[in-house]
């Protein structure tokens, strides 16, 4: 089989491609001036820096983070400039994951996978779960309780007939009809 | 000493700083900038070295509201560990030195002279 025919049409592709790209183009730049304007700011490279610091030492065990993040952002402190402190803890977030594996941290992939088996092994225990809940529902000790509380039920539904006059064939014909009454 | 950390480049930078002068405590930056790495580099292997017992760290004696700034973190080499520090700075340059000191007739082709020797 060749190539499929071009579609006839009165530049109708290329205007909607023209249109789609200025449109990606304007929203590029419009995104990367305000990238820009913030990165001018110290502050906010100052903010992301620390930022980064604080997610590095979430790879960390937990009794040495608050070591690691003081000492980090102390260092962070003494340099100077905005894209000097910005890069070095952008360096120092890129190895964050070997870091805490070397600490005894599980990596991101032994989570996700540690994850993934314990919802499989949960979906898969659902449908035992079922099974064991009928079992335990149709156990002959549960049915026995069940009618044990049936019995009380009726004895006492039949002393509230006796009670109000009604008679007693009367009664127990009605009560019959029950389920569970068949146990009297 | 604990485990030994492997003695890749950076450990050996980090080292040869340390032994400048192993009286002097220094915190994490300025290791780093002399020993030319960047935090990401720096700071795993000074916690191994730290592991290792080859370096030694303590938070500086300061009172941050005397000094109106945070306190650092200052390393220093132990006496094991500036031995340790020696030993493997020495044998690095060992085994860095030219061939013709150590194994003559490897990666030399015959009847060239080394260098700055006589013919062979």
């Amino acid at each position: 089989m060749g190539p499929h025919p071009r579609v006839p049409g009165q530049r109708g592709c290329s205007r909607v491609k023209g249109w789609l790209i200025a449109g990606l183009a304007t929203l590029g730049a419009l995104l990367v001036g305000m990238v820009k304007a913030d990165l001018e700011d110290e502050k906010v490279c100052r903010w992301l820096a620390r930022t980064l610091v604080y997610r590095t030492t979430r790879h960390l065990p937990a009794d040495e983070r608050d070591r690691w993040r003081e000492e980090l952002i102390r260092d962070l402190l003494d340099l100077q400039g905005r894209v000097a402190p910005l890069l070095w803890a952008f360096s120092v977030y890129l190895q964050a994951g070997r870091w805490g594996r070397m600490r005894g941290m599980p990596s991101r992939w032994e989570v996700l996978v540690a994850r993934t088996r314990a919802a499989w092994q949960r979906l898969r225990s659902l449908p035992q779960a079922r099974v064991r809940a009928r079992a335990q529902q149709l156990h002959p000790a549960s049915i026995q309780a069940q009618a044990q509380t049936a019995h009380v039920k009726v004895v006492g539904f039949d002393a509230q007939l006796v009670a109000s006059g009604t008679t007693r064939s009367g009664g127990s014909a009605s009560l019959m009809s029950r389920p569970g009454a068949w146990f009297i | 000493m604990g485990d030994l950390p492997r003695l890749t480049l950076n450990v050996l930078r980090i080292l040869r700083v340390l032994l400048e002068n192993p009286t002097v405590a220094r915190h994490g930056l300025e290791i780093g900038l002399a020993a030319g790495l960047r935090g990401g580099s720096l700071y795993p292997v000074l916690s191994k070295l730290e592991d290792a017992k080859v370096v030694t760290s303590t938070w500086e004696d300061v009172d941050p509201s005397e000094v109106g700034r945070p306190r650092r973190r200052l390393y220093q080499l132990n006496p094991d560990g500036v031995v340790y520090a020696r030993q493997a700075l020495a044998e690095v340059q060992q085994h860095l030195s030219p061939a013709d000191q150590h194994s003559p007739a490897w990666g030399r082709t015959p009847g060239f002279p080394a260098k700055g020797g006589a013919p062979a």
